[in-house]
């Protein structure tokens, strides 16, 4: 027998993209969401991300899932986000000879994975981007976009509201409540009032990015998790008015993405233990302005406006040392068959391309789990506007 | 960087540490009092940065926005010693030797701490038809002649109230607009994007609209995007003046 | 989209009363010379506006006949007086120079310039204060 969707409540832990999308997904299909953020909503890992929305030609080779989905996801966001991307699209720069090497791989990898690309030789690549370094050899055009990262992720939070989503910030987990081996529900802190309730729920869901491991520990779980941060430049001055992609292995400082009048140069990567505060190496963006300066040479001396770092939450673990080894894609894991704790799930890993992808791989197995029938509508469901999360929003009880 | 909590009682700090006087409000308090922290500081670090080293390893009931960390967001907008910032591209440096006042914006509804409520920017923008996108061609580094095709990007304003919050008139009459509604309705006006333009200037042409403003500036010195609030200000009134003097010489050309 | 005509007011703000407005001006972030000729104009239109009242009081005087006449003459000739109300030339010409800058500036034509206008207003109010006050104390 299925169960009544109405009927039902689910806590989910974590305001960033996956949260967001989570609790889109759920509310959508009538459940009931409680969304427990301690912050202010993505200012996590999703706010800091580079802005740019995948073509997936950067995994193409290296990953072909992750760039698979990231394709799939470029058109669906589109589509479901209209007036969120800055749409103009994204360029494999070649500019060495190893780079023209790579560029056979590249296409057919590409090919492969359903990326469209467009080869442009280097004439037309300069008049497409004047400040591009002039010993272009060859660029190769793909579906890149710039989008707002706070913006595009608040979309799927206003939806979710409007959708009766109880949106929490401001309030952190502080325990999980039990019954036996069940998770029953949450322990919060609301950090405005300071004070302390228990929130009952059918599932908890663990949506809290790099924070999830922590969290996946408050129910005495270990989830397979490796932090890597990167460090990200952003200079005044729109230096390109597409996406700068270096034709080559993903390495560091090798894209450039123009967001209304800044240039992101990004990124590097590494491993950490703690998600909170991750520090901004000083060679690390001397790094991005090197890079940044081989694509565009008008880069190197152009103001820093800002310097930061964000952690990527990667799923695996063991042997990895940079975090570029692992995969990009997400994972799911129901605690019930893994770890014999029930009314858990959690969700980690991704990229924010894909988040929407994750949250229907999580509100399935959520679904699953309590056992109602719902289909996933959320890749058809047009986004409200970010502004309407402000607007509509009640008052903090 | 390390932070901790100290009396006012206007001790020396330590080198390289920096004392922030923090506003604090809960909500259905009355009124607002300081706390001050004091932070260990390299000379680089944001007021963001130090405020979420308070969060983060002393005091977690701190409450501020943040999110994008590079101004492209806009949620950080807070005020320190008396100025409208963007908290995550504000270094500490800036404010000068001696303890920093921390405020949130003004002329906003406090929520709590340093949070304050958006509803208002938002609504105040809804009547200009809320423009997102713009073409563009204007690359930076490039010489005057060179030629690039045109692309499409994100409007400059960010919707931080920065310029809400620093303009005087806002700070003196709860019935004006503001600047941030008019940039919009300026940006509405310049390019309509299929859109006719009249509802919007027959929106700003009020006494309340684009002729309430009294050119302090403020705005535009506010403004971390480059969005020129003033200048959309002042083009709205010329595109008024310019529409009604037509229409004066039209009147003319009918009368002979 | 409905657009009403008049502009919507914010549920919140009280409207403000005298002593508010005031204090709206006083906290300018100031530094920037905007802000200085917004300052300067409201100042120096208080100030003449005091003066014109000052101005009517003492025309009035003229009706009470020549003797209290000769005794405010008398008042004009002190020389701190005079030094005072030749600061009138500089408050006519600060006004009236920046009203010239705010008339083209708040309709839109050079906007972008708008500081160096107003540098332009100090440097000429400030000569033309200068060079009257000499030429009244017969230096020049």
């Amino acid at each position: 027998m299925t169960a009544d969707s109405s009927s039902a409540h689910v806590a989910v832990i974590g305001g960033g993209a996956t949260g967001a999308g989570v609790a889109h997904d759920l509310a959508l299909r009538g459940i009931r969401v409680t969304l427990l953020e301690r912050g202010e909503l993505t200012s996590g890992t999703t706010g800091r991300h580079h802005g740019l929305l995948h073509s997936g030609g950067r995994y193409a080779v290296g990953d072909r899932e992750s760039a698979t989905e990231c394709i799939r996801e470029n058109g669906t966001l589109r589509s479901i986000a209209p007036g969120s991307f800055e749409e103009n699209g994204g360029l494999f720069v070649a500019l060495s000879d190893d780079d023209m090497d790579y560029l056979d791989t590249f296409l057919d990898a590409c090919a492969a994975c359903g990326i469209p690309t467009i080869v442009h030789k280097p004439d037309a690549a300069l008049w497409l981007e004047p400040g591009l370094n002039p010993d272009v050899k060859l660029a190769v055009e793909v579906p890149d976009a710039t989008v707002d990262p706070m913006r595009l992720v608040l979309r799927f939070f206003a939806t979710a509201q409007r959708n009766g989503a109880d949106l929490r910030t401001f309030t952190e987990v502080t325990g999980l409540s039990w019954s036996g081996r069940t998770v029953t529900g949450v322990l919060a802190r609301d950090l405005v009032t300071e004070r302390d309730y228990e929130l009952t729920a059918d599932l908890v869901v663990n949506a809290a990015g790099p924070w999830s491991g922590q969290v996946a520990r408050l129910a005495g779980i270990d989830v397979p998790m490796r932090l890597s941060p990167g460090v990200l430049l952003a200079v005044e001055g729109r230096f390109c008015g597409r996406v700068l992609n270096r034709l080559h292995k993903p390495s560091d400082g090798d894209i450039i993405v123009p967001q209304r009048g800044l240039s992101v140069v990004g990124t590097t990567s590494w491993v950490v233990d703690d998600p909170d505060v991750p520090p901004v190496p000083a060679d690390h963006v001397a790094r991005m302005y090197a890079e940044g300066a081989t694509l565009v040479p008008a880069l190197a001396a152009a103001r820093q406006r800002a310097a930061w770092s964000a952690v990527r939450p990667l799923v695996g673990g063991g042997g990895a040392t940079t975090g570029r080894e692992l995969s990009r894609t997400f994972q799911c894991f129901d605690h019930k068959p893994t770890d014999g704790v029930d009314g858990l799930v959690t969700i980690t890993g991704g990229k924010a391309t894909t988040l929407r992808a994750m949250a229907q791989a999580a509100a399935d197995a959520v679904c699953a789990k309590l056992g109602i029938a719902a289909p996933c509508r959320t890749a058809e469901t047009v986004l409200a506007p970010f502004s309407a999360y402000y607007q509509e929003r009640g008052e903090r009880q | 960087m390390t932070a901790t909590a100290t009396d006012m009682s206007g001790q020396q700090p330590q080198e390289g540490s920096r004392r922030l006087r923090i506003a604090r409000r809960r909500p259905r308090e009355e009124g607002t009092h300081l706390e001050e922290f004091t932070v260990e500081v390299g000379p680089d670090a944001t007021l963001l940065e130090a405020l979420r080293e308070i969060r983060s390893h002393h005091d977690n009931s701190l409450t501020l926005r943040y999110s994008c960390c590079h101004s492209s967001c806009g949620i950080c907008g807070m005020r320190m010693n008396g100025r409208e910032v963007l908290a995550c591209i504000t270094r500490l440096a800036e404010a000068g030797p001696g303890p920093i006042l921390v405020e949130p914006l003004a002329n906003a509804r406090v929520e709590h701490d340093l949070v304050v409520d958006m509803r208002e920017l938002y609504e105040s923008v809804e009547p200009a038809h809320r423009p997102l996108i713009r073409q563009d061609d204007l690359l930076a580094g490039l010489g005057v002649g060179d030629t690039s095709p045109p692309f499409a990007r994100f409007e400059d304003c960010i919707e931080c109230g920065l310029c809400v919050s620093a303009c005087p008139i806002v700070g003196s009459d709860s019935r004006y607009v503001g600047p941030a509604a008019l940039t919009a309705a300026w940006r509405s006006v310049a390019e309509p994007r299929g859109a006719d333009p009249a509802d919007v200037l027959a929106w700003v042409d009020d006494e309340q609209g684009c002729w309430r403003c009294h050119a302090s500036f403020e705005c535009a010195e506010a403004c971390p995007a480059g969005a020129d609030p003033a200048g959309a200000i002042m083009a709205l009134r010329g595109e008024l003046a310019r529409r009604q003097l037509a229409r004066i010489v039209r009147l003319g050309r009918r009368e002979r | 989209m409905t657009v009403t005509s008049q502009a919507p007011r914010p549920a919140h703000r009280r409207t403000a009363g005298p002593l508010r407005a005031v204090l709206g001006w006083a906290r300018l972030r100031g530094g920037h010379l905007g802000a200085a000729a917004f300052l300067t104009n409201r100042v120096t239109g208080l100030l003449l506006v005091g003066y014109l009242y000052l101005h009517l009081g003492v025309l009035y005087l003229l009706t009470e006949g020549p003797g209290s006449w000769a005794s405010v003459l008398r008042l004009f000739k002190n020389p701190y007086v005079l030094a005072l109300e030749s600061l009138l030339i500089l408050f006519i010409c600060l006004h009236g120079l920046n009203g010239l800058r705010l008339a083209l500036v708040e309709t839109g034509t050079g906007v972008r310039h708008q500081k160096a206008w107003f540098a332009a207003v100090l440097a000429v109010s400030t000569g033309l204060y200068a060079v009257i006050v000499l030429a009244m104390y017969e230096v020049i």
